[in-house]
């Protein structure tokens, strides 16, 4: 089991309910991060390689260009110029992308709710209580397979918070975090 | 008593849904002969079929509908789950004597299961029979249903509306409802029926209205005038019928803990909302409305099949004072006296944003094409705009929630119930963050993407007192339901 991560029963939860906080008081929510849970550091490959796998794609479109161009006498660069920028450009781009947003990539399963941190440029804090779980998934796809790795995706009857994603847990993780959620879904009329 | 095991056949629907065969396909154009041949070919066999798979019964427990050509469904509708059962004829059916019975369950915005096109006695004689079920299934006991339809139309009679209209409120809601959009859907419409308009304008021309017709040819000025006058004329009128034709002696109810609601002149529609199914509430007006004191009200919905939501018109058209009476009876939420306002920092976010798409606009023209420096004199306008919307942003944390007003134009108040709350969400981006400000939102069922009741540009840790205030709130509201 992973540091941080409290196990709660219905009747803690029902204890825990009165009057308490879900925002350490700090200043910009930068150093209420030490409190929550990081992802999986395995993510960060998978990430790479998906980005890595769009900027290729990105690469050899620039290079089909450029050789269709290459008897072109007024072209911009001279031939392989094009290719090679894309190719450091994708490369650096899916290379640190990824490891940034794992840095800024937090979570925690408090005893009532399920508090979400992310976002490099628009940093995003959400806050699930868990008695507004609707239901749960955990999925997994080719490449987090291949690195056991899952993402859990919260379903809520709100609307822009319909479905919230956690992405990059262990898959024992997961399927941990699931079963302990589940028991919080209620059939709470609306 | 298990007797009403039976199935009943609607016999005029059959002619009604081939009404539209006959209207289509008298032009001499081949290709509309092609799509009535098409149409002949297809529809009417399939509308045939339809008639045909279209199977609904009644057994002691269930409403059971069939229906589908290809792909068939079968709803099968809880007698104890119906809510309200409502019989709507619009003026065709009227003719015919046919009607609709639509039936609810719990609060959806959209009806259930609707069975079109039934003799207008099989209707009364469907609803008696599924009350009757009600009934007995509340005598043995399970006390799970919901119908208080007998409560209500008993009481209908004598109880007092919490608000109706008068024909004068009606007509004074449609004058303040210009709109161009149903003038625009009446051209497209004409221009549909009647492919050379045309023909129709010369003979008018030709006729009364010569003398008008040789001064308009004569002055671009008086035909452009003209020309808006009249379009401004017709949005009005149109306005106004729209306005007639929906809300005319319209009344909403309170009885229990459900509201009724019940208007329209050509179509009378009759509706119910549950007012736990209610999630949040919406104020509307545009300036032009709030200098003469009218509101609009609606409440945000959810069905019991979670895709379905809506909002639905609860106080059309009505004075604050009014609105305020509204929702003390409703309870929960009211209006509060004073708001906060956001960071002034907003002012400025949100003139520099208008400023760079200005510009992302204008600055090809002014290089490739033409010279765009008169683009500099939106300046001003969108300093005033910026200020405008801060003036109008503001927000206030009651007892019962939260309240979210913003918009210029567009004004749109939201009452939103603690305990209605879905995710409770802070965002900022990178410049946001550098001038401490933070976004803050709260979810809540059914929300309109479009019109999101999120409050932009407050300093950060106002945004955080505010989001753990209300969550603790949450909280508590949770442990008292609870016990």
């Amino acid at each position: 089991m992973r540091d941080g991560v409290v196990v709660i029963t219905r009747d803690t939860y029902m204890e825990n309910t009165s009057n308490k906080s879900i925002l350490p008081n700090t200043e910009a929510g930068v150093a209420s991060f030490s409190e929550l849970n990081k992802l999986a550091p395995e993510i960060v490959t998978v990430w790479r390689i998906k980005t890595g796998i769009w900027m290729g794609i990105f690469m050899l479109a620039v290079l089909v260009v450029d050789i269709l161009n290459f008897f072109d006498s007024d072209k911009l660069a001279p031939f392989g110029v094009l290719p090679a920028i894309a190719l450091i450009v994708g490369f650096s781009i899916s290379w640190w992308i990824p490891s940034l947003r794992y840095a800024y990539w937090r979570y925690a399963l408090q005893p009532t709710e399920l508090v979400l941190v992310h976002g490099i440029f628009n940093r995003v804090h959400t806050v699930v209580p868990l008695r507004r779980l609707q239901h749960l998934d955990v999925s997994q796809d080719l490449f987090e397979r291949e690195y056991e790795l899952g993402k859990l995706i919260i379903h809520t009857a709100g609307t822009r918070s319909s479905d919230v994603s956690l992405p990059g847990l262990a898959m024992s993780e997961a399927e941990r975090l699931r079963d302990e959620m589940k028991t919080y879904i209620t059939d709470e009329a609306l | 008593m298990t007797l009403l095991q039976r199935m009943v056949v609607s016999l005029p629907a059959l002619g009604f849904i081939l009404l539209p065969v006959f209207t289509s396909g008298d032009s001499t154009a081949w290709f509309n002969l092609v799509l009535a041949g098409v149409y002949a070919m297809f529809i009417i066999p399939w509308i045939a079929l339809y008639y045909i798979r279209f199977r609904y019964w009644i057994t002691p427990t269930e409403l059971v509908i069939h229906s589908g050509v290809i792909t068939r469904r079968k709803r099968n509708i809880p007698i104890e789950r119906i809510q309200n059962i409502e019989i709507e004829q619009s003026p065709l059916p009227r003719l015919l004597g046919t009607a609709k019975v639509a039936v609810y369950t719990a609060g959806s915005a959209k009806a259930e299961g609707v069975l079109e096109y039934v003799g207008v006695h099989d209707a009364q004689e469907i609803r008696e029979s599924l009350r009757q079920m009600q009934r007995m299934m509340q005598e043995e006991g399970s006390g799970q249903s919901d119908l208080q339809d007998e409560a209500f139309h008993v009481s209908e009679a004598t109880s007092e509306p919490i608000f109706q209209m008068s024909t004068r409120r009606v007509f004074t809601a449609g004058a303040f409802h210009f709109s161009l959009l149903y003038l625009a859907a009446f051209f497209s419409l004409l221009q549909y029926i009647e492919p050379d308009p045309t023909v129709f304008f010369s003979w008018l021309l030709r006729g009364p209205l010569d003398p008008w017709r040789a001064s308009i040819e004569s002055s671009p000025w008086l035909a452009g005038i003209l020309g808006v006058l009249t379009a401004a004329f017709l949005g009005w009128t149109s306005g106004i019928f729209i306005s007639v034709n929906r809300f005319h002696q319209f009344r909403l109810d309170l009885i229990g803990n459900k509201l009724h609601r019940k208007h329209g002149l050509l179509t009378l529609a009759e509706g119910t909302i549950p007012l736990k199914r209610v999630q949040s509430l919406i104020i509307r007006t545009n300036p032009l409305m709030q200098r003469f004191d009218w509101f609009r009200l609606e409440l945000q919905t959810l069905g019991i099949d979670l895709k379905e939501s809506g909002f639905q018109v609860a106080v059309p058209f009505a004075h604050r004072h009014e609105i305020d009476a509204v929702l003390e009876l409703i309870g929960g939420m009211s209006i509060p006296d004073q708001f906060e306002s956001v960071s002034r920092i907003t002012i400025r976010r949100f003139a520099l944003r208008m400023s760079i798409a200005a510009a992302i606009i204008l600055l090809p023209f002014h290089i490739w094409v033409a010279d765009m420096t008169w683009g500099l004199a939106l300046l001003p306008l969108i300093l005033a705009l910026s200020i405008a919307r801060y003036r109008n942003m503001g927000f206030a944390l009651t007892e019962t929630g939260f309240v979210v007003r913003k918009g210029i134009f567009r004004k749109h108040m939201w009452l939103i119930p603690t305990e209605k709350m879905q995710a409770f969400s802070m965002d900022g981006n990178y410049f946001q963050r550098r001038l401490g400000v933070q976004n803050v939102y709260f979810d809540t069922a059914g929300a309109s993407p479009m019109q999101p009741a999120e409050l932009v540009d407050i300093p950060i840790g106002r945004a955080r007192e505010i989001v753990n205030d209300l969550y603790t709130a949450f909280s508590a509201d949770q442990l008292a339901s609870k016990s």
